[in-house]
């Protein structure tokens, strides 16, 4: 009746399976996981991907489960997409603590299988995926949040490398990290916009640097904000060709928010709260409630695994990637509300483990919609996605 | 999705079921060209058994149909009439009953289990179930509803077509899958509409779509929509004709809330023009409404997706979710 207009963005989540190469992971991993985490209580495990803890990745790692889709040359597993899926996905949903090795293998390790150099994979990858090495992101800066282009952190050639000066701001674990993989800009000005960014790797070590930890709402040092001061950097620092820096970014955001991180943040509290009505006897006035909340968390993880099948086909769903996480993150930030309102309709006695983990979610769920590119900019994408600009 | 399958399916009903064909069913429900057209091309047959005569496809290709049926707001119950006749021939009825079949799922006391009946089309049947006992009634045109849409009634002065046992069959999953899909067809269809819409309408010395609060309503609407199809397949088992009860309760829970939004945008970005009779919008946003109801809304099949959590369940979520929908899995 109606021209149906081409539109692969909402046609382009085709139904995909984990194979059972991927599940054969998952006992292992789950069997891990409840032992190591034994003693780990539920309000630090609603921290999820938040959650730093050096011993912890260390102990993943000697399993063999940090850098699981890097070569085995360099440290890695060499397995694909939809193990690491699986691996992540029980990672989430137990809220283990991967915060140390996490930028380092979602999307630093990622990057430089990409667009580094052999001697650059050679001396970075096998610290990643030992749990030794801490990566952060740098991107955002005091004046840059959403409009990344107009970044002012700069790189001049000095000698045989670059001399850095500028800041970057809300840099996760920035204060806790070996290394950074920062966006700069090494030639032109802010006007050319998104033409003469680099990205370089920078030892937090260097002379010059200096890390400030920076509060968030709920008490924890989880942001930092790091000011360069005529940091040296040697040529090798440079990742990738110099002014590709855009584009690798955005592979690198690819990468970012293609995983089920995006879809799980509130999963330890669904699942504290799914125990809690499985005690009570309130619980089956929740049933509509719950059920509402899984059916839409089952077609995200439908949704996620598609993606899945994507970067196992070395593709790069950019855009979709920047749907589902913002339909994801609407759901994660929910769920803390939806539970509120349920425990809140009868005062009844409530385990203080559920309490102080609903108390975290419901503060700190403003940041799912800011993290990895907000709302606003994903939509932006979305509409470009549609043909709209 | 196989486009060897659906490309041909498409393109037929596009044939079929113009606008004209969609606005001269609601007052009467005469569809007996397009109905006749569909009985022709096989397509009815096919979920039915090969060695049976029927084309043998898996549920999952059904999904796909289904939801092409929704884009083209097909005024006949056609991935119905499948799910009927592959459940016939299993019971050595195959063949006997061409025609529009609708499911009629019955609680206990024979009543049907929808707040809104299917909509009617001439010479249509439905197959009732209530527990264990299913039968072919013949229906009649009750009158128009609030919706402007004629309800289907059955016709208590014929007497049952057939009657029969099946102890493993359950027909209101199917409901609640075929409706997921047709919903997310008629979704794509009000996605399409709105698209063209805001590229062509100028206010303000530019297109709609040059606005950021319209782009920003469209992506949503994108991603309700993107939802709204995955869902719809995932309600369909992959393998076997025994549809998943849970996966098609996740698939109407899911979609009802997403149909309405989209519904909401719609209209919010075709202004006044999109509320008129004339215009095609309209066509794809009552129905939409109307099947928020039909089947179970989102506060009876959330209640089967969260059954299994409130049993004393070990795991997580995720352990969950799995074990449900790997119920069915096949190899």
């Amino acid at each position: 009746m109606i021209a149906m207009a081409a539109l692969p963005l909402v046609h382009a989540f085709s139904p995909a399976r984990l194979p059972e190469s991927a599940e054969a992971l998952r006992q292992d991993v789950k069997a891990f996981l409840a032992d190591r985490l034994r003693d780990y209580p539920a309000h630090r495990r609603a921290k999820s991907w938040s959650g730093f803890d050096l011993d912890f990745s260390r102990d993943l790692a000697a399993r063999g489960w940090i850098g699981l889709t890097l070569p085995k040359e360099y440290g890695g597993a060499g397995a694909d997409a939809f193990s690491r899926f699986v691996l992540v996905e029980e990672l989430l949903a137990a809220g283990a603590p991967v915060a140390a090795h996490w930028i380092g293998d979602r999307q630093s390790g990622p990057l430089l299988m990409r667009f580094g150099t052999e001697d650059q994979r050679r001396f970075y990858l096998p610290g990643i995926c030992a749990g030794e090495t801490v990566f952060c992101i740098g991107m955002s800066e005091p004046n840059s949040g959403s409009d990344l282009a107009s970044i002012r952190t700069r790189a001049v050639p000095e000698g045989d490398g670059w001399l850095l000066n500028g800041s970057k701001i809300w840099t996760t674990f920035g204060h806790r990290s070996d290394y950074m993989i920062a966006l700069v800009r090494t030639s032109g000005t802010s006007d050319d916009r998104q033409a003469g960014l680099s990205q370089f790797i920078i030892d937090m070590k260097s002379p010059g640097i200096s890390v400030k930890p920076i509060i968030d709402m709920c008490g924890d040092a989880h942001f930092s904000e790091i000011f360069f001061d005529d940091v040296r950097l040697p040529a090798d620092a440079l990742v990738g060709t110099e002014g590709e820096g855009w584009l690798q970014v955005n592979a690198e955001l690819a990468f970012e928010r293609s995983g089920p991180e995006r879809i799980y943040s509130s999963l330890v509290l669904l699942d504290l709260w799914a125990a809690h009505l499985r005690s009570s006897p309130q619980g089956a006035r929740h049933e509509q409630r719950l059920g509402k909340m899984i059916a839409r968390l089952a077609i995200l993880r439908e949704m996620s695994i598609s993606l899945t099948a994507k970067l196992a086909r070395h593709e790069s769903p950019v855009t979709e990637a920047a749907l589902l996480k913002d339909i994801g993150t609407e759901l994660e930030q929910a769920i803390p509300a939806e539970i509120a309102d349920a425990l809140a309709a009868d005062p009844l006695p409530t385990d203080p483990e559920l309490m102080r983990t609903l108390a975290y979610l419901m503060q700190i769920n403003a940041t799912f919609s800011l993290r990895g590119g907000t709302r606003e900019i994903l939509r932006g994408m979305i509409a470009r996605g549609l043909g709209l600009r | 999705m196989d486009d060897a399958i659906l490309g041909p399916f498409a393109d037929l009903l596009a044939d079929l079921s113009s606008e004209q064909a969609i606005r001269n069913a609601e007052p009467s429900g005469d569809t007996a060209v397009l109905w006749t057209a569909l009985e022709q091309s096989g397509f009815l047959d096919a979920l039915v058994a090969e060695d049976m005569g029927g084309a043998g496809l898996t549920p999952a290709i059904v999904a796909g149909l289904a939801i092409k049926c929704g884009e083209h707001l097909v005024p006949a119950p056609v991935a119905e009439t499948m799910v009927a006749r592959a459940i016939l021939a299993q019971c050595g009825l195959g063949e006997q009953f061409p025609g529009p079949i609708m499911l009629w799922p019955q609680s206990a006391e024979g009543v049907l289990r929808s707040q809104v009946s299917p909509i009617f089309c001439q010479n249509s049947m439905a197959l009732t179930q209530t527990g264990s006992q299913l039968a072919l009634v013949k229906l009649r045109a009750g009158e128009r509803d609030g919706f402007n849409l004629l309800p289907a009634r059955i016709d208590h002065d014929e007497a049952a077509l057939a009657t029969f046992e099946a102890t493993d069959t359950d027909l209101m999953p199917w409901t609640g899958a075929i409706l997921a899909a047709y919903m997310a067809g008629a979704m794509n269809g009000v996605l399409a509409l709105s698209i063209e819409h805001v590229n062509n309408r100028a206010q303000f010395g530019r297109p709609l779509s040059k606005f950021q609060a319209i782009q920003h309503n469209l992506a949503v609407m994108a991603e309700l929509v993107a939802s709204a199809n995955v869902a719809a397949i995932f309600g369909f088992t992959a393998d076997t004709l025994t549809i998943n009860p849970w996966r098609a309760a996740v698939a109407k829970c899911h979609v009802n809330e997403p149909a309405g939004r989209t519904c909401a945008l719609a209209h919010a970005v075709h202004g006044a023009i999109g509320v008129s009779e004339e215009h095609k919008l309209q066509l794809f946003t009552r129905r939409l409404k109307r099947w928020q109801m039909s089947f179970g809304s989102e506060s009876f099949w959330s209640r089967q997706v969260a059954a299994p959590w409130l049993l004393p369940a070990q795991g997580t979520s995720v352990d969950l979710i799995r074990r449900q929908t790997e119920e069915y899995h096949n190899g």
